[in-house]
């Protein structure tokens, strides 16, 4: 447990340290002012034009989206980076041969890249809040937002474990296209069948579809678990999800992922 | 014994990096496993620190089977060329060897500064991994080398990247921890300096054992060098040092 915490920890740091941190921090806050001032621009052509649009009111719900967009980015990039860098770098030999477990090293890693990634959902979400109050309304956190929150945890912490496999067998860059492309095809799966019922998947089933439905079945819904946390953000309801069945999946199709990722680090050669 | 491994078989795709090789290391002293390159030095000591695995024998450390994790604990290690990531400076990086090497948090910051002290690192504390030479980042590694209390130090090459000045503050250095009780056990292809520290020796080439035994018994015949090459001078390609990817 100690080495754990002493690898999440390291992990933290290490992004600090390399400056990658304050970077996508600074790009990030220049996206949701970018965002947020786009928005207030439009608003008031809309309203110089007299067109009869509430775009005022969904100005946070746009905001969240991006927050949640690049919530999930930027766990595809810290999952991706934290053993990829050490394995770049020729340093996860020398982490492996001090007395820590492969197991410890993937967990550290994997929940240091978790808390930075929730750390930065967070930050992004306090400054959008605070944009929207700048930009004169009302205050609007909301009492839904812790779960929320749970619900982007839920999301950042599979795209984290997601991003960790991949850049086992890749480089950063091809990684990071990789499970970008995963990411895609898995909201577009999950598009298709979140909203059917069980009853309705296999009919129809050509060879998308079929696809669509094994990646819908394998991966953790990553992508509707991250809608459901914007929704919540803003306090909107997010219906037709079966929260039973999606929390029985996410704990199986999670647990798959993460024994996979452990058995092919465990078999690496480093 | 302190290291023990019989009939160890390891490959690389269709490349056998060991051949059943076997090898029994005291406690204490300073051992020297030699050998061309491309003989399975480096393979072996990775299958100790079980950052590869073998196909089939059995490894044991400290008595028992190296299967877990625990040893490590009493093991220090320093990689041929040691390196981190740039943007950690030499406190940062010996800080990490010393809490996973469990140093009591009382006497973390004491010993970090002696270690990097004793690396000849004073002056270059703060500096950046980015900013050191290939020499200086090695004496980074041996810094880590003297956090916690091990017993076996492990050191694959240990002489290679490093000046005059660095190869005598290492030698002296590996001849401080032996006085300790510790023991040393090192690859190196420098003879000279190995004939200068070692206790105990053992030949490998190929994957296979050759040789091995104490190093007085080598030195009647001449120096370490001349019967290294006696061993091996039935087999001159092993000589030609071709570069092996896993060396």
């Amino acid at each position: 447990m100690n080495n754990v915490k002493i690898l999440i920890g390291d992990t933290v740091k290490k992004e600090l340290r390399s400056k990658t941190l304050l970077w996508l921090f600074i790009l990030n806050i220049l996206i949701i002012v970018f965002v947020s001032g786009g928005i207030n621009y439009v608003t008031d052509i809309v309203a110089e034009f007299g067109v009869p649009m509430d775009l005022k009111n969904k100005s946070i719900h746009i905001i969240n989206f991006f927050v949640s967009f690049w919530s999930g980015i930027m766990a595809i990039i810290f999952g991706g980076n934290c053993v990829r860098s050490d394995e770049d770098e020729g340093v996860i030999g020398q982490i492996l041969s001090l007395p820590i477990s492969r197991k410890e090293y993937l967990i550290g890693r994997a929940l240091g890249a978790l808390i930075i990634s929730l750390g930065f959902y967070l930050v992004l979400n306090t400054c959008s809040l605070l944009f929207v109050m700048i930009s004169g309304d009302d205050f609007p956190f909301l009492s839904s937002f812790p779960l929320g929150f749970a619900a982007n945890f839920a999301s950042i912490f599979a795209l984290v474990s997601l991003s960790m496999l991949v850049s086992l067998f890749s480089g950063k860059l091809l990684g990071f296209i990789t499970t970008i492309i995963i990411y895609s095809f898995l909201t577009m799966a999950e598009s298709i069948f979140y909203q059917q019922p069980i009853s309705e998947f296999l009919k129809d089933l050509g060879l998308f579809k079929f696809l669509s439905l094994l990646m819908y079945t394998i991966f953790p819904h990553i992508s509707s678990l991250g809608n459901i946390a914007s929704k919540y953000a803003v306090g909107s309801n997010y219906e037709g999800f079966n929260y039973l069945f999606e929390f029985i999946h996410y704990g199986i199709s999670l647990s798959v992922l993460l024994f996979i990722l452990q058995y092919f680090f465990n078999k690496k050669e480093i | 014994m302190i290291i023990e491994a019989n009939n160890l078989v390891k490959f690389y795709g269709l490349n056998q990096a060991l051949n059943s090789f076997s090898l029994k290391v005291p406690v204490g002293g300073v051992f020297a496993l030699l050998g061309p390159n491309g003989a399975g030095k480096t393979t072996f000591i990775k299958c100790l620190l079980g950052l590869i695995k073998i196909e089939s024998g059995e490894l044991k450390v400290f008595g028992d089977l190296a299967t877990g994790d625990q040893f490590k604990r009493r093991v220090s290690y320093l990689p041929e060329r040691f390196s981190f990531h740039g943007f950690y400076t030499t406190v940062q990086v010996v800080e990490l060897y010393a809490q996973a090497k469990g140093v009591d948090p009382n006497e973390m910051s004491e010993q970090i500064s002696e270690a990097i002290k004793k690396a000849g690192l004073g002056e270059l504390r703060d500096k950046k991994m980015s900013e050191m030479s290939k020499g200086q980042r090695q004496r980074v590694g041996i810094a880590c080398l003297m956090v916690g209390d091990s017993d076996l130090i492990i050191l694959d090459e240990p002489f290679s990247g490093l000046d005059p000045l660095g190869i005598r503050d290492l030698k002296k250095l590996i001849i401080e921890l032996k006085n300790k009780g510790k023991t040393i056990f090192l690859n190196s292809h420098i003879l000279s300096e190995v004939e200068s520290l070692c206790d105990y020796y053992a030949v490998i080439n190929k994957g296979e054992l050759i040789e091995q035994g104490e190093l007085s018994s080598a030195l009647k015949n001449g120096s370490l060098e001349e019967h290294f090459y006696q061993l091996l001078s039935g087999d001159s390609d092993s000589l030609n040092y071709s570069e092996d990817v896993h060396e």
